[in-house]
């Protein structure tokens, strides 16, 4: 399989459907005639199917390595429990008047016992789950959106434009998240979770536009960008059509990560008491809470649990991801054959993203 | 080699000041002070503004005010007598003997009724500067006479050199004679008494001068001789930022300081020289320069950062040596699982849990919580500096030089730690630089847990208070720190790395698509 086939299968994602297992034109069906006695239709496809193999995206291949990894699956488990938590969240956890303050799991109909004010820990676990997601969700598309289109537009255009993003990337990179978002959420007049997750979707974008760049580039040498430039494309087809569906791969891991880590930076800000407008339930309030109550171990357990248990599922879900879309991985039942022994990439020293480091491609003798 | 580490140093210093255009523009979020109609110095919110230089533009200074266009401004009304002449007076007071250079010349050029007007509003300054005594200067006429025979006597007292002497002279010597001879000078001896305010060593040259600096300027703290030195440097502290604050009111730019005057009189400008000078401003919690209480507390906020960073990169390195090793064994899933599960954990759930297995209510040893602490910090970074270092041994195990070495009957132990680990370090080091941000985030977070007197317990105190000058005075440090920290780290891999050095001795900037 060359390389300018996995570079386009991603592209094709699309045809994938349609087209699948049996591709072919019309001048293949004329071919067939001249050799396979009078036309028709049915037998040309039957004399087709044999010759022609299955079509096999990157995409498919990527998503069946991802369907038969079972770290993936316990992730994506986890993720849709938490997504029906969320969006069953005011059936589920209904918030009672409050009952005695500090009440020990199970007691008194409480599932999770009650926290310092007498409400309903279960509830507020719940829609802190709510809150939790649409946070991590909210504010990874823009994240994701954010660094995209500037580390298209750095590797694309170049020049002045790179230089700008690149000082922005090292910019950001260098002030520690947490701590910016502290500050800002305390110096402005009117702190909510809106600008809590701006904030964080504009601190976090660099490491996402470093990747996309960087593929864009790698991207740009290729054979079939000449190609596509030669034929006429325009520049803004040749990005949206040949260098953006690269740009998939990282912004799929990125986005994975991304959630984790917005939840972590939202929680810690809760659970440091700085003060938002709006007061909704979340974990990092309850943490926080936890600290004044020494024996109150419920207060710790569920909310951290619930907290660690997305973290976990979507950091599984990205490495999983990343492992999936890295064309060196092994395959799985679907594709064909065996890789060819890849070229080295020329990497000096890792990436600099965020969330864990990728896994290895196994050694060359399995190729 | 040399050139790539002084071209990275040099491209850091654009991404330093993108750092803190941002931090600025971090700064500007905070709520302007008491909103209020006019500018003007009777407002009641005007010093706060001041003191943030939220009178001045933003980046660009295109008119920036000093003595000179105050003084005239201010002559302007005075000489009117219109309707803004009562404020006009207070502020040719205000300005004092600074202004006269721009002031008493133009006497004569005024109308008769103007002039005498302008002489009586100048009449405190006279009292001021103790020439005042037996003189009427009430009395227009006799004022402006007054005024007209004091230019005609001191004006060439009123140049820079001038005073820089006399200055000099009577730390030297404090003589009285050498005292009122600074009083004459009034505000225009200012910046030269603040400068040797801020140098001398001497306790009672030291009351003498903020006495005579209180005078002028009508404000400020005098440094008495018997107060305690942490007190002196506080007082000190106040006058060099009032002078921060309002020096350019006091000071005439000529045309090379006025046309730098342009960037730096703004707030951007202000806000960084600042910082650049070391002048972080007073704390809003408690009036301490920033300074000293960053000096006091920034030592346990490194001892955890650093702490942290050896116990994870000592732990990381073989950990994941071993794991890539012996890759797919009990050991390396384990870890690897474990690992996982650590690097999930936020680190403040981590800090409360240590925290209530340590035994929470009862005191802790200063010892034991600070080791509590640097788990709870190192622990996020310890699982993601194991897994680069596993996949970086298995990049390197699976190259031929590897096989090389185990096929001439090299020990395996040698293989791993001589062949594989040295080649494997290099990139760990930029990874190690790139976890400094994320071990002082989690240091912060970690000391208000355990109640370590650090760097982040003092500023989580200040985000409550709002207190934007510590806020800033953490931040833009640290990020110049990681910043720095970067460039080592980059350097050190290239030089560690023969490949890339050899990449970098060839490159001929990007290659064209």
């Amino acid at each position: 399989m060359s390389d300018e086939r996995d570079d386009h299968g991603q592209r094709d994602a699309d045809h994938d459907g349609r087209h699948d297992g049996q591709r072919h034109t019309p001048l293949d069906l004329l071919r067939r005639k001249s050799d396979a006695g009078p036309l028709s239709l049915r037998k040309a496809r039957a004399a087709a199917a044999p010759i022609v193999a299955p079509y096999v995206t990157a995409a498919r291949i990527a998503y069946s390595k991802l369907a038969h990894d079972r770290s993936a699956r316990a992730g994506a488990v986890i993720i849709a429990v938490l997504a029906v938590v969320a969006l069953s969240a005011d059936l589920v956890g209904r918030e009672g008047a409050p009952d005695r303050v500090l009440l020990p799991p199970l007691a008194g109909g409480h599932l999770f016992g009650t926290d310092a004010l007498g409400r309903d820990l279960f509830a507020r676990v719940v829609h802190g789950t709510r809150l939790s997601l649409t946070i991590g969700l909210g504010g990874t598309i823009l994240l994701v959106t954010i660094g995209v289109v500037l580390g298209a537009l750095a590797g694309f255009v170049g020049g002045v434009v790179d230089g700008i993003v690149a000082r922005a990337v090292e910019a950001l990179m260098v002030i520690p998240t947490l701590l910016l978002v502290l500050v800002v959420q305390a110096l402005l007049p009117h702190p909510t979770t809106t600008t809590l997750v701006l904030t964080i979707a504009l601190t976090r974008w660099p490491e996402l536009a470093r990747l996309v760049r960087a593929e864009v580039l790698r991207v740009l040498g290729r054979d079939y960008v000449a190609a596509a430039r030669a034929l006429g494309a325009s520049p803004l087809r040749i990005l949206w059509r040949h260098i953006m569906p690269n740009a998939v791969g990282p912004a799929i891991v990125a986005a994975a990560f991304g959630v984790a880590s917005i939840v972590i930076i939202q929680a810690s800000v809760g659970f440091l008491r700085v003060p938002t407008a709006d007061t909704l339930a979340s974990w990092g309030e309850s943490l926080g809470e936890a600290r004044s109550y020494p024996g109150a171990w419920w207060l710790v357990a569920f909310p951290g649990a619930a907290l660690l248990a997305t973290v976990v599922a979507f950091n599984l879900v990205g490495d999983a991801a990343r492992d999936a879309l890295d064309p060196w991985s092994p395959r799985t039942a679907l594709a064909p054959g065996s890789p060819a022994s890849p070229p080295a990439p020329a990497s000096p020293g890792p990436p600099r993203g965020s969330g864990l480091p990728p896994t290895p491609r196994r050694p060359r003798e399995t190729a | 080699m040399l050139r790539y580490a002084l071209r990275r140093m040099l491209w850091s210093v654009p991404a330093l000041l993108a750092t803190s255009f941002i931090l600025f523009f971090v700064t500007t979020l905070a709520p302007p002070p008491v909103a209020e109609d006019d500018a003007h110095a009777t407002s009641p919110a005007e010093p706060t503004r001041r003191a943030r230089f939220l009178d001045l533009p933003r980046f660009v200074n295109q008119r920036p005010v000093d003595v000179h266009t105050r003084a005239a401004a201010a002559l302007a009304h005075v000489a009117a007598g219109d309707d803004q002449h009562d404020r006009a007076a207070r502020e040719l007071v205000r300005l004092g003997g600074a202004a006269f250079p721009y002031v008493l010349p133009d006497l004569e050029a005024l109308e008769p009724e103007a002039r005498r007007r302008v002489a009586i509003a100048l009449g405190p300054v006279a009292v001021r500067m103790g020439l005042a005594e037996g003189l009427d200067l009430a009395d227009p006429d006799a004022a402006t006479l007054f005024w007209t025979r004091f230019w005609d006597d001191r004006a060439l007292d009123f140049t820079r050199p001038v005073v820089t002497r006399a200055v000099d002279r009577f730390v030297e010597h404090g003589s009285d004679a050498r005292e009122d001879d600074l009083r004459v000078l009034d505000t225009f001896a200012l910046p030269a008494v603040l400068r040797a305010l801020r140098t001398t060593r001497n306790p009672a040259t030291r009351l003498r001068l903020s006495q005579i600096a209180q005078h002028a300027a009508a404000r400020g703290p005098v440094i008495d001789f018997t107060s305690a030195p942490d007190r002196v440097r506080r007082e000190i502290a106040d006058w060099r930022e009032w002078w921060f604050v309002y020096g350019t009111d006091f000071v005439a730019l000529s045309g090379a300081e006025r046309s730098i005057a342009t960037i730096t009189d703004t707030q951007y400008g202000k806000w960084l020289r600042r910082i650049a000078n070391g002048e972080l401003g007073l704390s809003l919690l408690d009036g301490e320069p920033i300074a000293d209480k960053l000096r006091a507390r920034a030592p346990v906020t490194m001892l955890v950062c650093a702490l942290a960073m050896l116990a994870s990169g000592a732990l990381a390195v073989p950990l994941g040596a071993l794991g890539a090793w012996r890759r797919g064994s009990v050991f390396d899933v384990t870890t690897s699982a474990a690992l996982f599960l650590l690097y999930a954990v936020p680190t403040f759930v981590l800090a409360e849990v240590l925290l209530r297995i340590g035994g929470r209510g009862t005191a802790l040893p200063e010892a034991l919580r600070v080791t509590l602490a640097v788990a709870a910090v190192s622990a996020g970074s310890l699982a993601t500096l194991s897994r680069w270092q596993r996949v970086a041994i298995l990049d390197v195990l699976s190259q031929d030089f590897i096989r090389t070495a185990r096929a001439k009957g090299a020990p395996g132990l040698r293989v791993l730690v001589v062949h594989a680990l040295r080649n494997a370090l290099a990139p760990m080091v930029t990874v190690m630089g790139l976890q400094l941000p994320v071990l002082l985030a989690g240091a912060c977070v970690v000391e208000d847990v355990f109640g370590l007197p650090g760097i982040g317990f003092e500023t989580l105190r200040a985000l409550e208070v709002h207190d934007a000058p510590w806020l800033m005075a953490v931040l833009l440090p640290t990020s110049v720190a990681v910043t720095l920290g970067l460039v080592v780290s980059d350097v050190a891999y290239a030089a560690l790395d023969p490949q890339l050095r050899e990449l970098l001795a060839t490159r001929q900037g990007r290659s064209a698509p």
